[in-house]
């Protein structure tokens, strides 16, 4: 990254748990600079990914979560480690999304396939949604273990 | 009666099924949503609303994971089904956190009940 104004608002590395996405949370909330509207997409967006991390770490839940502010744009990257099952499901998930005309509609389609017995991935089309389809994730190999990085933007606008 | 204390991830919850009603207020953005509303999932398969009486529930609304959003969906949606119109539901929302209001929305979405909106 060659960018002089990057700066980072938080960072944290560490274990991931419940605890962390609280810390984010409230760090947020408390924040009096960012717009509401900036504040609750970081939170909406935070909450989803911490939870997903939180939900598929493979065995270790070790990983870094930021919030860095790029000229007049926000990104939220975080690393984990998991599986390369995973990591192909989320790139096919995000790709499945991109095709889609109307993201806010399609998410609406799948709650309404919510049953007792059967939950959807909701989560990604709430990101997706939010960050107007910036959003990358990449990979490689740290170890034996595959480092997954997602790079999510949120443009000034928000 | 349910009770349950808020935390900083998960809602403050009173039922009171004697006197018809629900109070949620908070966050829900815990990992494991389908552990921390099963007793009210599990009240609610066996409830019915007596004759003459409304449920009635107040949601101050705060952040919710979509998993939690799926939960408290099906869960409408079924308290619902078991006692068409006598679910009184009424959203309490900060209009600081305009936002909240598309949770709420997702909450009732496709459950055939229509909520009321406080904004405070």
């Amino acid at each position: 990254m060659t960018n002089s104004s990057h700066k980072y608002l938080i960072y944290f590395e560490g274990t991931v748990d419940e605890t962390t996405l609280v810390f984010f949370i409230k760090k947020l909330s408390e924040n009096k600079i960012l717009p509401n509207k900036l504040k609750s997409s970081l939170k909406f967006i935070l909450i989803e990914l911490i939870t997903n991390m939180i939900s598929h770490n493979n065995e270790d839940s070790y990983g870094s979560i930021s919030i860095q502010k790029e000229n007049h744009d926000y990104m939220i990257i975080t690393t984990n480690f998991s599986t390369e099952q995973n990591f192909e499901t989320v790139k096919s998930n995000i790709n499945a999304i991109k095709k889609i005309k109307n993201v806010k509609e399609h998410y609406n389609d799948q709650l309404k396939n919510v049953s007792f017995d059967k939950s959807v991935n909701l989560g990604l089309i709430e990101i997706y949604n939010r960050c107007e389809g910036d959003i990358k994730v990449t990979s490689k190999k740290a170890g034996k273990q595959l480092q997954i990085t997602f790079k999510i933007q949120l443009h000034d606008s928000n | 009666m349910i009770l349950i204390e808020a935390k900083e991830n998960s809602p403050y919850i009173l039922l009171d099924p004697s006197k018809h009603f629900m109070i949620l207020k908070g966050n829900s953005f815990m990992a494991n949503p389908s552990q921390f509303y099963s007793s009210i999932n599990a009240w609610m398969s066996g409830y019915h609303v007596p004759d003459g009486e409304d449920f009635h529930i107040d949601i101050t609304m705060g952040y919710y994971n979509t998993s939690s959003i799926q939960i408290f969906n099906l869960f409408l949606k079924t308290l619902h089904a078991n006692n068409k119109e006598k679910i009184k539901l009424k959203f309490y929302i900060d209009q600081e956190e305009e936002d909240l209001q598309e949770s709420a929305n997702s909450l009732t979405f496709n459950t055939g009940i229509k909520p009321i909106f406080e904004f405070y």
